[in-house]
């Protein structure tokens, strides 16, 4: 039998289908009828079938590394939570959780009253949506189809590293139509600069400023000094995507880059400027959108990472909340505070990396969506949902958990409004930032398996196969 | 002229899925070998030649010409001793030292006896790879043409 889901592992949310024998998923299949993917799936999209199957999943919950059962475990996280003030518990939400889950623990958050709840993902990400939130009037969400059918299309980034299924659609408008263009800029040779027909180098990190001279805010010169891109060349560039019938500008938040949500704003920017364009954000965890999006809808105020580490530093924050994944295993900075923790729970899929987790802390085995199911918004702004696919062996899904934890005093509220969230943004601050950036030392590409700080893939044998590759 | 597995070397972006695809399908042993340059990553496909020299090769007959023109490999009877490779005209076998064996591409013969295509072709991203008769005459008209220019217009031709 074939039952067909949604692959979390970047914004982009292609379908994958599973072969099962009863209750086993046995194999992948390749769905050819998916509009997303075509029956394509890059190599992280192959990590869904370890993802369920992988004999290293957690299947019991675990104090320290004594395993109970689910009502001790639930019991004891309660008795100490007591113990605790509001404002010493923090929340950390992975953004490769659900809308619903991400809903939960907002939820949650409320009932027991704790405010610091926050998102956790790659840095990179976070500012991009940061950028996203910053209203232009007349700057629209591209789709999929206007992707295919653009006559230009402006990439900032490694797009086919991060995405790689949307290389049928690059390949596309290369091969389409005589005269398309692709405009591609990065400061390395990578895998989407093969597809370039005007690939601008700019230096490493000023990707920024590139953009902000295309969209006609910062003058052709100013931007040369910056980013080193001769200005004749950048002109060249912007009259090529002003002229083209139908274009997209395709974002690709990474470290790499500086100012990523500066980056966002003048790709948001330069869409509004001319007719028929339309603009793209490629987030490197699935739901980066949908969960950002739905905590700082429930927690308007919640702090940042940042505040959050000054808070742990200061003992104001002495337990924390993970969910979805261990946080601390991708971020130093976040293992090395742990000592001054004195409770932590985790909700995962797999046992932590961190040695340091073990000391004081609660271990929750997670459903993924394969097993729970749920909802997410994706890039272009539709919303996915998945089916699950195989039963929850030991596992429970972050609602149920939720439910748990703040004692059954959760509504069953259910999301309704996906609108992004927008803030107004007074442009000239926007220019005097984007002049101040310098170029970062040289930077070399990420191989394909890469997957920012989630510690999550080095569990997958392609990952580990792949690796230095 | 039977079915293979053919590469458009303009399409590909080379994200390796095709070999991932290989190894979640083949018990995580991935039987299609990658080149090593940084500069070029194309899979190297086996072109299941009309005379295999990788069989004339074997001293175990493990490698074995099979009446639907497919060279295949077989498992119990290769001894990892690595003749294929050596043989091989094209580089495709390439064998792996830690666990002594020389894997070798198999068409995926449980897919297609499901009336499927194999998994490589299936999962590609870029649709660089097909699974497709291509005979010499199409290939000839169309080899000035950038986007035609497949790989396989000069290899595994009968003589």
């Amino acid at each position: 039998m074939i039952k067909k889901s949604k692959c979390l592992f970047c914004s982009l949310g292609c379908g994958v289908s599973f072969r099962t024998e009863g209750d086993k998923v046995v194999a992948l299949d390749y769905d050819k009828a998916d509009p997303i993917n075509l029956g394509a799936l890059c190599p992280r999209g192959h990590y869904n079938l370890e993802l369920i199957n992988h004999p290293g999943r957690l299947m019991e919950p675990q104090i320290g590394k004594r395993k109970v059962s689910w009502e001790e475990a639930v019991a004891f996280i309660r008795q100490e939570l007591k113990l605790f003030n509001k404002e010493e518990i923090g929340c950390l939400v992975s953004c490769l959780l659900s809308n619903e889950s991400a809903l939960a623990a907002a939820r949650m958050a409320q009932a027991l009253g704790i405010k610091n709840i926050l998102t956790a993902g790659a840095a990179a990400d976070l500012e991009a949506y940061e950028g996203n939130k910053w209203q232009v009037s007349g700057a629209n969400l591209a789709t999929l189809e206007t992707v295919e059918q653009s006559e230009a299309l402006l990439i900032v980034g490694d797009l086919l590293s991060r995405s790689p299924v949307l290389a049928k659609r690059v390949n596309k408008v290369k091969y389409g139509k005589r005269g398309n263009k692709i405009i591609v800029i990065d400061p390395n040779q990578t895998h989407t600069t093969w597809f370039a027909t005007n690939h601008l180098a700019c230096k490493p990190g000023t990707e920024a400023v590139v953009l902000a001279a295309l969209a006609g805010e910062l003058p052709y010169t100013e931007a040369e000094n910056i980013s080193g891109v001769p200005s004749a060349k950048l002109q060249q560039a912007a009259e090529e995507f002003r002229v083209a019938a139908m274009g997209t500008v395709i974002y690709v938040p990474q470290s790499k880059k500086q100012r990523n949500d500066l980056g966002v704003y003048y790709a948001k920017k330069l869409a509004a400027a001319s007719p028929n364009k339309g603009y793209l954000v490629y987030y490197l965890f699935g739901n980066t959108l949908g969960v950002n999006t739905i905590i700082d809808r429930e927690a308007p105020d919640h702090p940042t990472y940042h505040e959050l580490l000054a808070k742990i530093d200061r003992g104001e924050v002495k337990s924390l909340l993970m969910f979805g994944e261990d946080i601390s295993a991708g971020h130093a900075e976040l293992q090395k505070r742990f000592r001054m923790l004195k409770f932590v729970v985790f909700a995962g899929h797999f046992e932590s990396e961190s040695p340091a987790i073990y000391d004081n802390s609660i271990i929750l085995p997670l459903a993924t969506q394969f097993e729970g199911g749920g909802s997410y918004l994706l890039a272009d702004g539709t919303i996915a949902s998945c089916q699950p696919v195989a039963p929850k062996v030991g596992s429970e899904t972050l609602t149920n958990i939720c439910g748990f934890l703040a004692e059954g005093r959760l509504d069953d509220k259910v999301i309704t409004d996906h609108s992004l969230i927008n803030k107004t943004k007074n442009e000239s601050d926007a220019l005097a930032e984007v002049g101040k950036i310098e170029p970062a030392e040289g930077s070399t590409g990420k191989p394909i398996t890469y997957f920012g700080n989630n510690h999550l893939v080095s569990n997958f044998f392609w990952y580990q196969v792949n690796k230095n590759g | 002229m039977a079915k293979r597995v053919y590469l458009n070397l303009d399409l590909c972006c080379g994200c390796k899925s095709c070999a991932a695809a290989c190894a979640y399908g083949h018990h995580l042993q991935s039987l299609l070998g990658h080149s090593q340059l940084t500069a070029a990553e194309l899979p190297l496909h086996c072109l299941h030649c009309d005379q295999p020299a990788c069989a004339a090769a074997c001293p175990n007959e493990a490698m074995k010409k099979m009446a639907d023109a497919t060279v295949l490999r077989s498992q119990y009877r290769c001894v990892g001793c690595r003749s294929c490779s050596v043989a091989c005209p094209f580089g495709v076998i390439q064998p792996d030292l830690e666990k002594h064996i020389t894997p070798k591409c198999d068409l995926c013969l449980d897919r297609l006896a499901e009336g499927d295509i194999p998994r490589c072709v299936a999962t590609c991203t870029s649709g660089a790879l097909s699974f497709a008769e291509v005979d010499e005459q199409v290939v000839d008209k169309n080899k000035n043409l950038i986007s035609v220019r497949m790989l396989s217009n000069f290899v595994g031709r009968r003589r």
